[in-house]
């Protein structure tokens, strides 16, 4: 009998697919619309109408450079709701009832993943169609299109495992996405997203040129605009490995005290 | 199953340096309801959870249901329904996917799930807010939910911790008339309040806990017992000069609200507290004896009063 | 009593609950910092090229502007928490002025606003801002703050009272101050905008407060950019707070 529910690879997806299923659910249509497609928008347009003529003296097309970069950010935003969902379930008793319940342990984690694969499929598609608009093309074919997707999702996933130890450890949803936004900003800004590195001032581009989301964005570029890739996707991909086995090791720690 | 559906033995659980439960043993055999009764902070919830396997425990051992809570926690899982202290249930759900969704995380099919949610909705009162989204419930239909949801299969063992707490009084009396019905049907519940009248009222023997230990153990009648015989209220005037003839002769007398009393009484007693009053020259409006009330026994055992009696 | 001093009472308890919540304090006062650095790191040097001048400038009262925008989020957010929490209701049975409720909650998150105005240009000037159009100048530069955020204000009241949950309350405000602070001549200057584009980077609210705190800190135009900022106060005082009175009853 306890076989049936909890053990297995079948519950693991069947039931981590009803739970993202619940995931989904919990964002209003009105929230999702607004946070997921009007935001997007408002940013790729936003900055290309503010930084577009003063990167054009430089010689680069902001309308191809800045899509990645709208992008790596939403990823952040999507593992940032991610540990503001975690903290919540936490907080109101959620998380308790289902690790109580006789469901595969990992059904929760795999809920999670699936609800924020979804929402950062939504938001690629989102900046890409409204980056076409603008101009913004991929020019390396179809692989190349679908290796910028995986590697985008797999940042989001990559964040969200950090984020999520960080949710789950916490019962303030609120204070956590804010502690959160603080940390992603400079993480984000100084880096490669919105201007090359080289505009930086020279004491701090080491860190611009060395850290993850810098690596990500140059890979993100590479696979857009054609030109050897295989060097930059291999660092971010290192990259990515590197912190996931990190923060999984501490999100699966947090998940076995949080009641 | 060995007759027990909860055994728990020198149970022991420590957060960093707070010892949450230094020592809790007790049983619920099939079929009863006990209470777990103790102030706020007193380890109930930590002795749930550790029960629940939602905590792993540093010491003692548990079984639920027959099943060892730390060899075997799937087992666990499988045989019991828990309630927790918030009611934890999605606010932009309906009331019904609510209770579909739990059935379906638990293999029933869709129509089993759909048909299962159907029965506890009308069973606990729910049928007229089943489409509106939990966010319109009031407090007591949102616990009457999250009980529905947890009993969406069916499960012989069943943790309640502190159902009617934060609840207004006509939510806690809805609440207990569900849980009254659960008993009835012989389910085995282990239930945690803070709540003299609520154990008195639901439960078929209480465990006492303060400072994560057992304090006492029994029937609510029992425990009325402990505080030894019975206790004798007397009203007389002038009320002052009362007090310090019976304080004179007599152990235990204190005053409340105009009313003397005696405890350890018995008809001995009586008749002691008439002569010492009838010496005095008092005059005695009321006289009787009647047994200990469980905010006595509390108090008795825990050296403070009750979340009722702090409240008013 | 008079709406005077139950204002007075009423902005006290909004301006204490902010001083103990060290969230609020953070997020009000330590993001416009953290945003200054960042826009001045990431951005410095390609404006500075562009235009030959010095970006803090430019930036330090654009970002007074924009945490006087964003700051108004949070009070509609607050305020809608208070209208759900029932505290408004137990100010209304108190038999308080109408007006002082509303005008409270204005008036505590105005001095909020000066606060956190006064510590981001404070920080600002180790990184090179300075007043330098003399002392009455400094005190046009607040009041133009002043009159800035009284616009947004009122607005985040009429949102909160019209709004059905917290997230409506802070969407419906989000999206307008983000859109008005990408469209503004604050963080570039209008000539970096596409030619189509620059009326309504003109018209913003925002660009010609940040004009007119420019010209009231470093030097450049003053008094049209005021009158403009002005313009736009008194179109707020006459549309949103007539609209603010009649949805409080």
């Amino acid at each position: 009998m306890t076989a049936r529910t909890e053990a297995g690879l079948g519950n693991l997806f069947g039931q981590g697919l009803l739970l993202a299923g619940r995931n989904i659910r919990l964002n209003s249509v009105a929230d999702t619309i607004s946070t997921m497609v009007i935001f997007p928008v408002i940013f790729v347009f936003g900055f290309l109408a503010l930084f577009g003529n003063l990167l054009r003296v430089r010689g680069i097309d902001y309308a191809q450079f800045l899509p990645p970069a709208i992008v790596v950010q939403w990823m952040f935003s999507v593992a940032i709701t991610a540990a503001f969902f975690f903290a919540s379930d936490r907080r109101n008793g959620m998380l308790a009832r289902y690790r109580s319940l006789a469901i595969s342990r990992g059904a929760v984690v795999v809920g999670r993943m699936g609800a924020d694969s979804v929402r950062a499929l939504l938001a690629i598609a989102v900046i890409i169609a409204t980056g076409y608009v603008a101009g913004f093309r991929f020019q390396a074919g179809p692989l190349a299109a679908l290796g910028f997707v995986a590697l985008s999702v797999g940042f989001a996933l990559t964040v969200s495992a950090g984020t999520s130890a960080l949710g789950l450890v916490s019962r303030d949803p609120e204070s956590v996405s804010a502690t959160l936004h603080v940390v992603y900003l400079p993480l984000l800004m100084i880096s490669s997203a919105f201007v090359p590195a080289d505009a930086f001032p020279g004491w701090i581009q080491p860190f611009v040129r060395n850290q993850p989301v810098t690596a990500v964005l140059d890979a993100l570029r590479a696979l857009a605009d054609g030109g050897p890739t295989a060097g930059p996707v291999l660092t971010a991909v290192l990259w990515l490995a590197g912190l996931l086995a990190v923060f999984s090791v501490a999100a699966v720690q947090a998940f076995r005290r949080a009641t | 199953m060995h007759g027990a559906g909860v055994e728990v033995e020198r149970l022991r659980k420590v957060f960093g340096k707070k010892t949450a439960v230094e020592e809790v043993s007790f049983a619920v055999e099939l079929g009863a309801v006990v209470g777990l009764l103790g102030p706020n902070g007193a380890g109930k919830t930590t002795v749930v959870n550790c029960l629940s396997t939602l905590l792993p425990m540093d010491g003692g051992r548990a079984s639920v249901a027959g099943h060892d809570v730390a060899d075997d926690p799937a087992g666990v899982r499988a045989s019991i329904a828990l309630t927790g202290q918030f009611a934890a249930v999605d606010d932009v759900l309906t009331g019904r996917q609510n209770l579909v969704l739990f059935g379906r995380l638990l293999k029933l099919d869709r129509r089993a799930a759909a048909a299962r949610a159907e029965e506890l909705l009308t069973r606990f009162g729910l049928s007229d807010a089943a489409d509106q989204p939990v966010r319109s419930y009031s407090g007591g239909m949102r616990r009457r939910l999250d009980l529905a949801a947890s009993l969406v299969v069916k499960r012989p063992v069943i943790f309640l911790d502190e159902p009617t707490t934060g609840l207004d009084p006509a939510g806690r009396q809805e609440m207990w008339e569900v849980v009254a019905g659960l008993r009835e049907e012989g389910a085995t519940l282990l239930l945690t309040t803070q709540y003299l009248e609520e154990a008195d009222r639901l439960a078929d023997r209480i465990v006492l806990v303060d400072h994560g230990k057992v304090i006492a153990e029994g029937t609510p009648g029992e425990l009325k017992r402990q505080v030894g015989g019975q206790v004798c209220e007397v009203r007389a005037e002038p009320r002052e000069q009362a007090l310090r003839a019976l304080r004179e002769r007599l152990a235990e007398v204190s005053e409340t609200g105009g009313v003397i009393t005696v405890r350890g009484a018995d008809t001995g007693t009586l008749a002691e507290v008439v002569r010492v009053l009838a010496g005095a020259g008092v005059e005695t409006d009321d006289i009787r004896l009647r047994r200990p009330t469980l905010d006595e026994v509390f108090f008795t055992l825990t050296g403070h009063r009750s979340k009722e009696e702090v409240g008013s | 009593m008079s709406t005077i001093t139950e204002t007075g009472l009423l902005a006290g308890r909004n301006l204490r609950r902010f001083a103990k919540s060290p969230q609020l304090i953070a997020d009000s006062v330590m993001f416009p910092l953290i945003l200054l650095f960042l826009m001045l790191l990431v951005f410095g040097e390609l404006v500075g090229e562009a235009t030959q001048g010095d970006y803090i400038d430019r930036l330090a009262p654009v970002i007074v502007l924009f945490s006087a925008a964003y700051g108004a989020v949070g009070t509609g957010v607050g305020f809608f928490a208070d209208l759900r929490g029932g505290i408004v209701d137990r100010f209304r049975a108190m038999n308080i002025g109408r007006l002082s409720v509303l005008a409270g909650r204005i008036a505590g998150d105005l001095v909020r606003v000066l606060l956190v105005a006064a510590v981001t240009t404070a920080v600002a000037y180790l990184v090179g801002f300075r007043f330098t159009q003399g002392p009455a100048a400094v005190l046009g530069f607040f009041a133009v703050v002043v009159l800035f955020a009284w616009i947004f204000l009122w607005l985040a009241v009429v949102v909160a009272m019209s709004g059905s949950s917290e997230q409506a309350v802070s969407g419906a405000l989000n999206t307008p101050v983000t859109l008005l602070l990408f469209l503004s001549s604050g963080f570039v200057p209008v000539e970096q905008f596409p030619e189509w584009l620059r009326p309504v980077v003109r018209a913003n609210p925002l660009s010609v407060a940040g004009d007119a705190l420019v010209g009231l800190s470093s030097g450049g135009p003053v008094l049209l950019p005021v009158l403009f900022t002005a313009a736009w106060a008194v179109a707020a005082t006459v549309i949103l707070v007539p609209l603010a009175v009649r949805l409080y009853k």
